[in-house]
């Protein structure tokens, strides 16, 4: 009974689906890349710049997409500070530590959340980027591929920052030798600081899309968390482009188990694929082996 | 805060301290129903995160997902009852062993990792449990959860009639004493040879194998302990509140705060993961509740970022000697 | 400090004349909720506990009685919800307790009321299975069969259609809803090709809709919540489903609803159990009373949620009164007997309960949105207006 345009429409679905995917997973790949740190804030960092997206959107009628660097902006200095009160203070210390720490500032943020703006549910709601487009027999709609094409961008454009520039080079040395990059002058400390900022940022871009894609909501972050830890380790630690190739792996397989079994095994397909990649080949599919 | 510089006590004296703190406890509470209820879910997070501690703390494998075990013995031993038929005690030492299956099941592939790699894909495992349970609905009635289950039958002691259904203090003194037996097991076990090859895998696998420690097989084994006894106090949990679904059972808070709580007590130490889940229990009930109606957890989460950022062994790791 | 410590004497000596004046009638209710105020939740809890606050205002204010109101947050947590009725029943010793929200948390918290043998009045779970065994003290203004019989009659009766696709949230509620519904429909002869469970957190709702497509369906059945609707109204949008209504469970047609979705909520049906103005004729003032003092206090409109919240902290502070006199010891079992005897026209209709709690005339009814407002359609004898059928808010068949 499933026709051949379903099977279609669904992949498409899966692959722009999964290209917001690798941008919701940037900040949390990078910053664990980088730093080794698994920040589980970072789903609350994203949630800011949905917010920050929709009250511009609701107090001034700033459109979303303006709002982009606003929401980065405030979502970056969140995670600076968050990194000079606390993080910098146990940054030599056992990982464990700086993965509790960042738990712990989550549950702070999300509760913040609730406090300021009440659990009700919010949806960034821009008609024009919900209009449907026709495509021989196959509907997206424009937002989708705007936010596709921004998702696609920022990962693009990450990955020639730490490629081509001098700051984005100093980033890459201290994440793979530490001590050499401090003896060659590089300043290690601001350094991290720097990384952990941009992630936080990378984050808040995620937030306004998500907003126009679903909501958001104090409950949101978590949620993100855990899904952005589980792309970063299927596109292997370390590999900022292979995130569009995971997000896109895990977007059609996600929607391809809806179609073909049933749309309760969603989560199930993510989290198996998961596990069998982590214990079939633990670096990811484009990490390096070690 | 750095209490390890005005006290030192050993182990042993600790943990005589923690058990007889629990033991007259409810004295200080008059047997208030409400507060021995929040402490009966205070000592069945101590003893977790005791079974916890085990793996993290003396064989150096940190777990992301002890509450896949947790749902494991809830769920197991719950369906046992309710659809087998059993009686709760045996039900509750089989859901246990059941415990210990998904520890061989995932052990086995992920003790290969290393680091966060293995706590990862522990989430991994407590992520597809959860979702197996919610979606093997004729087996386990899916998100309806299961109502009804069975408390513990009542006991008799000569004259004495212990009721598991109604009274509070029964419930508090049995997972006082679940909390103790898991405590004595993992300090006993701590100090035989098998806790000496804990000790060493923590300190250096490969130097460990080099004097000829079974590293791969210390890890499984101690994760099935740790295991045995978190399943163990989900079972006890599944008795004790008659109800589960797959978010209360399987609820991500069962992985983390045994976490958090052996952060407080000490990760080197093996009594201090209890103390740490009395101390956050009663900080969130007796302080941080009195400020907001909703969001108390704000302060929790600040709380937990001081002690990890300045006391980073734990309010009482050095007062604590090993011993 | 000085003119604070005045301002502390003027407020005790107000109160002195308020309290000789007003001569309060018996000694103060006291009276327990709990409700998710954390957690996911949270957002149904603090309406919840906006609409109970006031009832307990207004009641004051009437029976001239003070009500000491006290709410615990159990955190969308079944072992909170039980821990916060063991505090309210056993420390604080209230007189009934009103609130919960969730089948999950009531179902425990209300086991919990019984053994303290004190009265619980919910209006937030409607799971069969919480009724199944008899409690005394527990009781609740809605059930599940309210909610299937609107929209399986309306499908049945209005749409005449032929084949339905039933999609829903896995969450218990909705499990049980759509359980039900599948049921009536295919014992009507009405065929569901495609019934199927999404998760909670689902973000793309294509490849379900499509199947729905294939399928092809006449009706759109989605028994979910607020974020459900928003993420299938607007794949169905991009997708074009071509089907001839939508119709959906509780949440839609609230004020946030028709905010989010603009006019892309055109057409949508959604059972009620109370928007503004669907009040029986006879229940008309009441509900216009309620409205306006939710307005003063809180200004905004009422949700049905806060609305029930209301109805129960009313019912259940009067039962409280009625059964225990003004001698001032309101007993449980009194205050029980008060709740079976109740028999009275509320904004949702006729409120009385059967001996296990159930309510005995609860029915939801079916709206469509038309032009932003909600018109009720069925059943037969409480419409409004006439469904606009085939009708959904993107072109569909």
């Amino acid at each position: 009974m499933i026709s051949y345009n379903t099977i279609i429409q669904s992949i498409l679905s899966g692959l722009l689906e999964g290209g917001n995917y690798a941008l919701y997973s940037l900040g949390l790949a990078f910053v664990f890349g980088i730093m080794q740190i698994i920040n589980m804030a970072h789903g609350e960092f994203l949630v800011l710049g949905g917010y920050i997206a929709y009250w511009l959107l609701v107090k001034w009628g700033v459109n979303p997409l303006m709002a982009l660097p606003v929401a980065a902006l405030l979502a970056g200095g969140t995670s600076f500070l968050s990194y000079r009160i606390f993080i910098e203070r146990i940054r030599t210390t056992v990982e464990l530590n700086t993965l509790i720490l960042t738990f712990g500032i989550g549950i702070f943020l999300s509760n913040l959340y609730l406090q300021l703006w009440s659990a009700d549910l919010r949806s960034i709601s821009v008609h024009w980027m919900e209009d449907p487009v026709h495509l021989g027999g196959i509907y997206i709609s424009l937002g989708e591929i705007v936010t596709f094409v921004i998702s696609f961008a920022a990962v693009f454009f990450l990955h020639l920052f730490l490629r081509r520039t001098k700051t984005g080079k100093a980033i890459r040395i201290t994440a793979i030798d530490r001590d050499a990059a401090a003896l060659s002058g590089i300043n290690v400390e601001r350094v991290d600081l720097l990384a952990f900022s941009i992630g936080g940022a990378l984050a808040g871009l995620g937030g306004p899309l998500l907003g126009m894609l679903s909501f958001v909501s104090p409950n949101t972050g978590l949620h993100i968390t855990v899904k952005a830890f589980i792309l970063t380790v299927l596109a292997g630690v370390g590999s900022i482009p292979g995130l569009i190739v995971a997000g896109m792996m895990l977007g059609v397989g996600e929607a391809l188990t809806v179609t073909f079994v049933s749309s309760s095994f969603r989560e199930l397909f993510g989290f198996t694929l998961f596990l069998v990649i982590l214990l079939a080949r633990p670096s990811g599919l484009f990490g390096k082996r070690g | 805060m750095k209490l390890g510089n005005f006290f030192q006590i050993t182990e042993k004296t600790a943990a005589f301290l923690t058990f007889g703190f629990v033991l007259i406890l409810p004295v200080v509470l008059s047997f208030n129903p409400y507060y021995l209820s929040i402490f009966i879910i205070a000592l069945i997070l101590g003893a977790v995160s005791l079974s916890w501690n085990l793996l993290a703390g003396v064989c150096g494998q940190v777990s992301f997902g002890h509450a896949a075990f947790f749902g494991i013995g809830a769920y197991g031993s719950s369906l046992l009852v309710l659809k087998a038929g059993w009686n709760p005690f045996g039900a509750m030492i089989i859901a246990a062993f059941f415990g210990v299956m998904g520890a061989i099941i995932i052990g086995t592939p992920a003790f290969r990792l290393r680091g966060p790699y293995f706590a990862l894909s522990i989430l991994g495992f407590a992520e597809v449990v959860k979702l197996l349970t919610l979606n093997l609905t004729w087996l386990t009635d899916g998100s309806q959860g299961l109502f009804n289950i069975p408390a513990l039958p009542a006991i008799r002691i000569g004259s004495m009639t212990l009721d598991f259904f109604v009274s509070r203090t029964t419930n508090y003194y049995l997972a006082a004493f679940l909390m103790l037996a898991i405590y004595l097991v993992i300090y006993f076990l701590r100090h035989s040879n098998t806790g000496l090859a804990m000790s060493a895998v923590h300190g250096d696998e490969e130097t460990a194998a080099g004097i000829g420690v079974p590293v791969f097989r210390t890890k499984l084994l101690t994760l099935m302990v740790s295991a045995f006894c978190t399943a163990l106090m989900g079972a006890f949990y599944a008795h004790y509140v008659h109800f589960l679904s797959p978010d209360s059972a399987f609820d991500g808070s069962w992985s983390v705060m045994p976490i958090v709580a052996s952060l407080f007590g000490g990760m080197g130490t093996l009594i201090g993961p209890s103390i740490g889940a009395l101390l956050i229990t009663g900080l969130d009930e007796f302080i941080f509740k009195q400020f907001f109606e909703t969001g108390h957890k704000l302060f929790f989460g600040i709380l937990l970022a001081v002690v990890i950022v300045w006391t980073p062994k734990g309010l009482f790791g050095k007062s604590i000697r090993k011993k | 400090m000085g003119s604070r410590m005045i301002k502390k004497c003027w407020c005790v000596g107000l109160l002195l004349v308020f309290g000789l004046g007003t001569a309060w009638a018996a000694p103060a209710i006291k009276i327990g909720t709990h409700a998710p105020q954390s957690g996911s939740l949270a957002k149904h809890g603090i309406e919840q506990i906006k609409g109970i606050r006031l009832a307990a205002e207004d009641f004051e204010k009437k029976a001239k009685i003070k009500v000491d109101m006290i709410v615990y947050d159990d955190e969308s947590n079944p072992q909170k919800a039980v821990s916060a009725v063991e505090k309210l029943a056993g420390v604080d010793k209230v007189n009934a307790i009103v609130g919960g929200y969730g089948s999950n948390l009531v179902g425990p918290a209300s086991e919990a009321s019984e053994r303290y043998d004190t009265p619980y009045l919910t209006m937030g779970a409607v799971d069969t299975k919480l009724t199944a065994k008899k409690f005394k003290n527990f009781f609740r203004l809605n059930n599940m069969p309210g909610y299937v019989m609107a929209q399986a009659g309306a499908i049945k009766d209005i749409f005449a259609a032929k084949k339905v696709g039933v999609i829903y949230s896995s969450l218990a509620a909705t499990t049980e809803i759509a359980t039900t519904l599948k049921g009536l429909l295919q014992k009507g002869g009405i065929a569901v090709p495609v019934f199927e469970k999404f998760e909670k957190g689902t973000t793309n709702y294509k490849p379900i809709l499509l199947k729905i497509k294939d399928a092809g369906c006449d009706v759109l059945v989605v028994e979910g919540y607020f974020e459900d609707y928003v993420g299938t109204i607007k794949d169905a949008k991009i997708l074009n489903l071509p089907v001839k209504a939508y119709v959906g469970a509780w949440g839609i047609g609230t004020p946030e609803f028709v905010r989010e979705l603009g006019n892309m909520s055109e057409y949508i049906y959604g059972t009620s159990i109370w928007e503004r103005g669907t009040a029986p004729q006879k229940a008309k003032k009441e509900e216009a009373e309620i409205v306006a003092n939710y307005k003063s206090k809180y200004q905004e409109d009422p949700s049905y949620i806060a609305m029930l919240g209301y109805l129960t902290g009313k019912y259940m502070l009067e039962a409280i009164v009625q059964g225990g006199g003004t001698a001032g010891t309101y007993s449980p079992e009194k205050t029980r007997n008060a709740l079976r005897a109740l028999d009275t026209m509320s904004p949702i209709g006729r409120v009385a309960f059967d001996e296990k709690g159930d309510p005995r005339f609860f029915t939801c009814v079916l709206f469509q949105t038309q032009q932003g407002e909600q018109v009720v359609i069925y059943p037969l004898d409480r419409a409004k207006g006439v469904a606009r059928y085939p009708g959904v808010p993107w072109g569909g068949k």
